[in-house]
């Protein structure tokens, strides 16, 4: 037992320690099952405490933005069905057959008791279909802008491909060589503009490190100067807090 | 939450109609004012939408989950902003607003739990808690604010969340 970082658990517990400490203290948690277990403790303690605020209705403007921002989405899904570019098509055959056979064989393989991973997993794989769909659709479009992004020392197996319409918001990340992710770990991309990152979207990785990301940005892409991915918390963060594991340039 | 899963746009409506109001509250606890709060829980509900799979039941209900992703995004915040850092003044909700939620969650029993067992706890012990979890304040920083050794934090943290735990337990509060 390590004295100092039992003494931090509280407050790893409580989401109070800085980012250095937290990482210190995750790395203690994977060695120690006696501290993980004394942590979940903490933690179940700690979410009680958010019942002590007070219920306030929040603003009617921000359910109607929530469900705006849906409806976006929405369309954007529908959208991703319609087009095809022959051009890319023989770049993404194998992807393709890879994730629909995947998801057949997933299916004709589960028994009951893995019935709610496969569904899972397939659930995972049938959105990066949609996805690479939606890479289709944009690679048809006049103002393409296609960057191949790099893996930092983080993770130097990774390496993706950054698509979009540099007039519009939207746009569309394809990653492979990601390393899996821990429990409670998510991908999230970034948009960066004169140094300030902005929160792109979350992601998970299929077992073979395979990862798709359609997301929106709050300005037209092309005024951003990079995109970068890190390793985040599965709720996410304001400001990237995790190695970085994916960066490239964009160059509109 | 398994129609969330399954992009039932409905789901995520009721979702939002159930839990917006204890997620605002959290929010604003923290934050202390509406515009950001108000931010914070749409982007809550957003993330519960398009990362409805990290949902876990056997380690949480849903509204847990909601905290933990609305607790996140608003000290996040709150530590981009110096100035809120140590605004601790709980926000004055409208009482109108209030009634109806908590008759259908339960949020209310549960609050009440809660708060009489934060009565159990020694002064300081609560001002740990208050400090480190609706402040975001790191336990260095709690030492520096309260001007008390940092060996005390560390002790009176561990013994508030611990005796917090008795007395919920006591109260018959029913833990995740």
């Amino acid at each position: 037992m390590d004295k100092e970082l039992e003494d931090l658990l509280p407050f790893y517990a409580l989401g109070a320690l800085s980012e250095d400490d937290r990482a210190r203290v995750e790395r203690y948690l994977q060695t120690d099952p006696e501290a993980m277990a004394r942590v979940r403790e903490y933690q179940a303690t700690a979410q009680a405490l958010s019942h002590v605020a007070q219920p306030v209705a929040p603003a009617a403007a921000s359910k109607r933005a929530l469900l705006q921002r849906l409806r976006r989405s929405s369309e954007g899904v529908a959208g991703r069905r319609r087009e095809f570019s022959s051009g890319f098509v023989g770049r993404l055959a194998p992807a393709l057959s890879l994730v629909v056979a995947t998801v057949s064989l997933g299916a004709a393989l589960a028994t009951r008791a893995e019935l709610g991973r496969v569904q899972a997993q397939n659930s995972e794989l049938l959105r990066q279909l949609a996805d690479y769909q939606e890479a289709l659709r944009l690679v048809g479009s006049p103002d393409l802008l296609a960057l191949e992004i790099e893996g930092t020392e983080a993770a130097p197996q990774a390496r993706g491909t950054f698509i979009a319409e540099s007039d519009t918001r939207s746009g569309m990340l394809l990653l492979a060589g990601l390393p899996p992710l821990e429990p409670g770990m998510a991908y999230q991309a970034w948009l960066i503009r004169d140094g300030t990152p902005y929160p792109a979207g979350l992601f998970l990785v299929s077992a073979e490190g395979t990862g798709t990301l359609s997301l929106e940005a709050p300005d037209v892409l092309g005024l951003y100067d990079t995109v970068a991915v890190s390793l985040e918390p599965a709720a996410g963060s304001l400001l990237p807090t995790g190695a970085i594991v994916l960066l490239g340039a964009i160059s509109g | 939450m398994r129609r969330l899963a399954e992009g039932d746009q409905h789901a995520l409506e009721s979702l939002y109609d159930r839990y917006a109001s204890a997620i605002m509250g959290l929010a604003l606890r923290i934050l202390g004012e509406r515009e950001p709060a108000d931010e914070v829980v749409q982007e809550t509900f957003w993330r519960a939408w398009s990362r409805s799979e990290t949902y876990r039941a056997e380690r949480g209900a849903p509204l847990s989950w909601l905290f933990g992703i609305a607790h996140h995004l608003a000290i996040d915040l709150t530590r981009r902003s110096a100035s809120s850092r140590v605004e601790l003044v709980p926000a004055k909700p409208n009482p109108g607003d209030r009634e109806a939620v908590e008759e259908l969650t339960g949020v209310a029993l549960r609050r009440e739990q809660v708060v009489a067992a934060l009565a159990d706890l020694a002064p300081e012990q609560r001002q740990v808690l208050e400090l480190a979890y609706f402040g975001g304040l790191t336990h260095r920083q709690i030492a520096e604010a309260t001007e008390t050794p940092l060996g005390t934090v560390h002790t009176r943290a561990r013994l508030a969340l611990q005796k917090l735990r008795s007395a919920l337990l006591a109260k018959g509060y029913e833990f995740d």
